[in-house]
């Protein structure tokens, strides 16, 4: 594969959470301006030659209307190009691919990808629940999001014999890393206890199996390689990406133990990037709920099929685990603004590949970070980004 | 008028004109607004049966709260009562889809033999790609293959709304609400397919099929 090298030279986020006080615009602007300040041998705003948004709900309030023109004005840099990336959960990590290819092909030298979402200024029922009524009128009615991952859940539990307790140890980790990450939503350790005595949200998910929804925005810089010094002396490279698909609804899926989608996307990127899992440092997963954590380490080969569960009560995934996965706290604690998650991922692996994630800090052995987002209906697309420090 | 009943809007003229026909006499009602106006006189020779009747029930108005007047008008809808969401049951996708939701077919495969539900979602099989199909109904009887119990939804869902992941007998897969459960369901648990009100929604019922556990039928 032919492509030019691409760096990531400045990411950064606001603080996620419930942003009443911040409206859409400023939440890209703050974004932007923490993306900016990051770069360490300064960076002009003007040099950005080209936008890439990513917004997943367009039908919550303050951003029906969104599209590609919003950022640039709102970020000071009105008549620059502008695109919209929807591509569902992984709308984030998939702007952030296509920002990588509109370098790597050599159209553009600088790139801003930048992710935001506003999802607390619309209540819960019309925002997110209003899906249970969404999709065909019979075959997925009462389909609200946890019911795309409980039954996996359900099946997990019955062919390998994971327990509440395995699902809880997600939650309880990330949460323990949430409690260190500055710009997460949550920012208090949970217990095991407090997870299995939180109310059934969609059996067999309790509540803290399940991330918030939470208002947020991040932002990545991304130069061509050959540049990459004018910028920084300790840049973090593409090393490969992958995305792939799968069928859209649950009753086409053959397996409830896995995300073909994941799967699939997985492969691509660990051939493109020419590395293996075991040569992976640490991974920003979807966490969404707990259960799909679990899959998701399972599917991207960091554990055997099935084990996943066994491996998370064990800590495997802690920080100081054998293969450290949502350092930031993850969704479940950091927060999902659904187009902001992905290049939010991708922020906390540029810190931790640059030694700079402070109480988080893993040990870098290969200097390989792995960015993941599953999502749509039925886990029907899959995206995920590799960055390494190892020069190209 | 107004010391009484407050602003009845567009009601307002035509009320008062009615509590004044309840003698002989001319009255002129003036309806205006919205940059326009209409003036009518009507002359009265004697009292119009029913207008003094009008004018005591209209005095005899009571106070209702703002929410209650919405409700009255149901432009507010109190939770767990059904209300127009998802796909209206008048819409080209209930017809379009008919024979699939009502008459629950299924499209097989030609090449493979996979069956594919519903039908007109899929014009490639999902197995192999194919694009040729036999519609033949579907197995109304099969075992749970994985399912869920969901607790949160808006209204007008009634939680607690188990869903289930299906195998048919004739191997189709469908995943559907789970009716008539008395908590005993499980992987593997008989289910049959039966028809079901799925909600009433302007002014219309919506049906299509549920899945209940096999078990609870008396005939067997």
């Amino acid at each position: 594969m032919s492509w030019n090298r691409v760096a990531v030279v400045g990411a950064g986020l606001i603080k996620f959470g419930e942003l009443f006080d911040q409206s859409y615009e400023q939440m890209a602007a703050g974004a932007f301006a923490a993306a900016v300040d990051s770069v360490d041998h300064g960076f002009e705003p003007s040099q950005v030659e080209a936008a890439f948004v990513a917004t997943q709900r367009g039908t919550l309030w303050g951003q029906e209307g969104i599209g590609g023109n919003t950022v640039p004005s709102a970020i000071g840099l009105a008549g620059i190009p502008c695109t919209r990336i929807e591509n569902a959960c992984p709308s984030g990590s998939d702007a952030f691919r296509v920002g990588a290819m509109a370098v790597a092909s050599g159209v553009h030298d600088v790139v801003l990808v930048i992710g935001v979402e506003k999802m607390r200024d619309k209540s819960a029922e019309e925002g997110l629940l209003a899906r249970a009524a969404a999709g065909h009128p019979i075959f997925t009615r009462g389909e609200t999001a946890p019911v795309l991952f409980a039954p996996f859940a359900t099946r997990h539990m019955h062919e390998f014999g994971t327990t509440r307790e395995m699902l809880a140890s997600v939650a309880v980790k990330n949460h323990y890393n949430g409690a260190r990450d500055p710009y997460a939503h949550f920012q208090s350790e949970i217990t095991v206890e407090d997870v299995l005595a939180s109310p059934s949200v969609c059996s067999p998910l309790h509540l803290l199996d399940c991330c918030p929804q939470t208002d947020g925005a991040a932002a990545t810089l991304l130069v061509r390689a050959d540049i990459a010094e004018r910028f920084t002396d300790h840049p973090v490279y593409v090393a490969g990406f992958g995305v792939a698909t799968d069928h859209p609804y649950l009753h086409e899926k053959s397996s409830f133990v896995g995300l073909k989608a994941t799967q699939l996307a997985a492969e691509r990127a660990y051939a493109m990037a020419d590395v293996s899992p075991a040569d992976i440092d640490c991974a920003e997963v979807h966490d969404c709920f707990t259960i799909t954590e679990i899959l998701d380490i399972e599917d991207l080969g960091f554990v055997d099929k099935g084990k996943g569960g066994v491996a998370s009560l064990d800590g495997e995934t802690s920080l100081t685990g054998r293969i450290p996965i949502n350092t930031s706290g993850g969704l479940l604690a950091k927060g999902h603004p659904i187009g902001a998650t992905g290049v939010a991922q991708l922020t906390e692996c540029w810190w931790q590949l640059r030694g700079e994630a402070g109480d988080r800090q893993v040990e870098l052995r290969h200097g390989n970070a792995l960015q993941h987002n599953v999502g749509g209906r039925g886990s029907g697309v899959s995206v995920i980004n590799i960055l390494t420090t190892n020069q190209p | 008028m107004y010391a009484a009943l407050g602003d009845t809007g567009a009601a307002a003229a035509l009320l008062g004109g009615v509590c004044a026909l309840d003698a002989a006499g001319t009255v002129g009602i003036v309806g205006w607004g919205g940059g326009r106006a209409t003036g009518v006189t009507i002359t009265a020779r004697e009292p119009v049966p029913g207008a003094a009747a009008v004018a005591d029930v209209l005095k005899g108005g009571r106070p209702a709260t703002y929410a209650a007047v919405l409700q009255a008008r149901r432009q507010l809808v109190a939770s767990g009562e059904t209300v127009p969401m998802g796909v209206p049951p008048q819409s080209a996708q209930f017809v379009r889809g008919a024979d699939e939701m009502l008459g629950l077919l299924g499209a097989r495969c030609v090449d493979c033999g996979t069956i594919n539900t519903p039908p007109s979602i899929h014009p490639h099989c999902i197995s192999c790609g194919s694009a040729k199909f036999v519609l033949e109904p579907l197995a109304r009887h099969g075992r749970v293959y994985t399912f869920v119990v969901n607790q949160t939804m808006p209204a007008p869902f009634v939680a607690p709304l188990p869903l289930a992941v299906i195998d048919l007998d004739d191997g189709a897969r469908v995943m559907l609400q789970v009716t008539e459960h008395e908590g005993t369901l499980e992987i593997g648990s008989e289910v049959e397919l039966v028809v079901r009100r799925y909600a009433h929604e302007r002014g219309a019922p919506v049906y299509g099929y549920k899945a209940r556990p096999y078990a609870i039928r008396e005939d067997q």
